[in-house]
């Protein structure tokens, strides 16, 4: 009877309070004009320094449709394997001048599922363009934690079943301005309630090369 | 006899565009559409300042074919033009061209501030509804492309053109030639900048060497023979009017704006001023256009 006491209390102290209980961080990210902002990507970085390392299995997709990348910001984690498929019905010519990974997908044709696997080992950003389709643009942001989340268009990112701890919280965006509060020291998740952790930034004015034809007719790559 | 022979063959082109696009695998089509107004205020390039005809017209146009890629930088596209023209005033100018343009780029890297050269051709057929000014039409041309920034790109670009006047009637007694055979180099330097998302402005200054036509009110003949080997009677414009060749200089300002509605249409504005020079003689035209474009 003591033995069936002691496991149901050990039980209920792994499951709702103990090291393995598990919240989710909830953010919203606004820009100064208090507009919701979407594409940001929130992390959270375990303040023991104690990451969990990607497995190496882990695949995710940006798509091109309509001669966009879809979608335009993607988030992994160190390790991670993206593949480059081409859901249009003509050929693309991906590449990456970036730092953090550079790469080029010569023209290929139309194709899903797990083609041109790039993996992505070192964090930062890489910014995605398309050699024939000057006006395709897309960022990818490797980080080094599993716990990350991306706005969505009402600016809301969930981080799900985050472990209790303390974290390190940042975000993200490809224009944010360095001067943006971007950082939260200590964000500490514990049993109860989910975490919040909601941000406002300021965001550059960014121009991007423009898809629709020009008075002159020119404008972009013929 | 021979009109109908032309539009055959112009016909015939067309379907081997198609044919030639139908059929690709990997290749990218290509759809521009475009409907434009516009007004102009010498349409008949007078000199004479009292001479000077103004009207407005409506012009759709389209293009449509393909793009081949050849190789990782370097693409064909050939494409079939159709354009349509109607004036208010002097329906004598309405027009009717098709063509065909083909043009090989190659892009020296990787990258959007890469530069790219452009060689390309074209051969078309303009009739017009005043028959004399029918003409073939041939182009070929060089452009060099550079984007400077995501905002601010800029071409440079080089045509010889070749017009074939293909009606002969109407010479006047005395004088040798077709006044619409012409012969011109142009070479253009165009640049654009994006002042928001949608917003893009666009300057270009364009010089052209060689042939124009000039329609003015003349009675002394032997005053045109001093300056002109080529020269017709033309009633295009609803009047008794002389139609020649010169030899001239011009220069040709464009400046534009361009409001993108969403990433295929943009609706734009652009003004043209042109300035002509002969050995003696200037002659100068005002051009307001709006259009609609999409891009497929």
């Amino acid at each position: 009877m003591k033995r069936l006491a002691f496991t149901v209390v050990i039980l209920y102290y792994l499951l709702l309070g103990g090291v393995g209980y598990c919240q989710d961080l909830i953010s919203e990210v606004k820009d100064n004009d208090g507009n919701m902002v979407e594409y940001a990507v929130i992390t959270a970085i375990p303040r023991s320094g104690e990451v969990k390392k990607a497995d190496k299995e882990i695949i995710s997709v940006i798509d091109q449709v309509d001669k966009t990348f879809i979608d335009f910001v993607t988030p992994i984690m160190v390790g991670t394997t993206l593949s480059f498929p081409n859901s249009d019905k003509i050929r693309h010519h991906v590449y990456s001048l970036s730092e953090a990974k550079k790469f080029e997908i010569p023209l290929y044709p139309p194709g899903k599922g797990k083609v041109n696997p790039v993996t992505f080992d070192k964090p930062g950003v890489v910014v995605l363009g398309c050699n024939i389709h000057d006006w395709m643009k897309a960022y990818i942001y490797i980080v080094e934690t599993p716990f990350f989340a991306k706005t969505d268009k009402g600016g809301k990112a969930i981080i799900k079943n985050i472990p209790a701890g303390e974290y390190k919280v940042e975000v993200w965006h490809p224009h944010i301005k360095k001067s943006s509060a971007s950082v939260k020291e200590t964000v500490v998740i514990s049993k109860g309630s989910d975490m919040k952790a909601d941000f406002a930034i300021e965001l550059k004015k960014v121009l991007s090369v423009r898809r629709a034809p020009g008075s002159l007719g020119g404008g972009v790559y013929p | 006899m021979i009109n109908k022979v032309r539009y055959v063959v112009s016909g015939l082109l067309l379907v081997f565009v198609f044919c030639q696009t139908a059929s690709a695998e990997w290749g990218e089509w290509v759809l521009n559409t475009s409907l434009e107004g516009g007004f102009e205020d010498n349409i008949n390039f007078a000199i004479d300042k009292n001479g000077r005809l103004s009207d407005i017209a409506i012009s759709p146009s389209i293009v449509f074919g393909r793009y081949y890629q050849l190789g990782d930088y370097t693409r064909l596209r050939i494409v079939a033009d159709l354009k349509a023209k109607a004036y208010k005033r002097y329906d004598g100018l309405d027009s009717l061209s098709s063509g065909v343009d083909v043009a090989v780029t190659h892009k020296f890297g990787l990258g959007q501030e890469v530069p790219w050269l452009r060689v390309h051709s074209f051969a078309g057929y303009l009739a017009v509804n005043e028959s004399l000014r029918n003409s073939w039409l041939y182009n070929g041309g060089v452009a060099f492309g550079k984007r400077f920034s995501e905002r601010f790109d800029m071409l440079l670009s080089y045509d010889f053109i070749y017009r074939n006047g293909s009606n002969n009637k109407n010479v006047a007694e005395g004088f040798l030639g077709n006044p619409f055979d012409q012969v011109g180099h142009k070479g253009t330097l165009s640049l654009s900048y994006l002042l928001t998302e949608r917003l893009l402005a666009s300057l270009s200054y364009s010089v052209y060497s060689g042939d124009i036509t000039s329609t003015n009110e003349h009675n002394d003949m032997l005053k045109l023979a001093n300056f002109t080997k080529a020269l017709v009677w033309d009633e295009t414009f609803k009047r008794h009017l002389w139609t020649y060749k010169l030899n001239a200089l011009s220069n040709e300002f464009t400046i534009g704006l361009s409001y993108a509605l969403n990433g295929h249409t943009s609706v734009n504005v652009s003004y043209i001023r042109v300035d002509g020079y002969t050995s003696d003689l200037h002659y100068y035209d005002n051009l307001v256009l709006t259009s609609i474009k999409y891009t497929f």
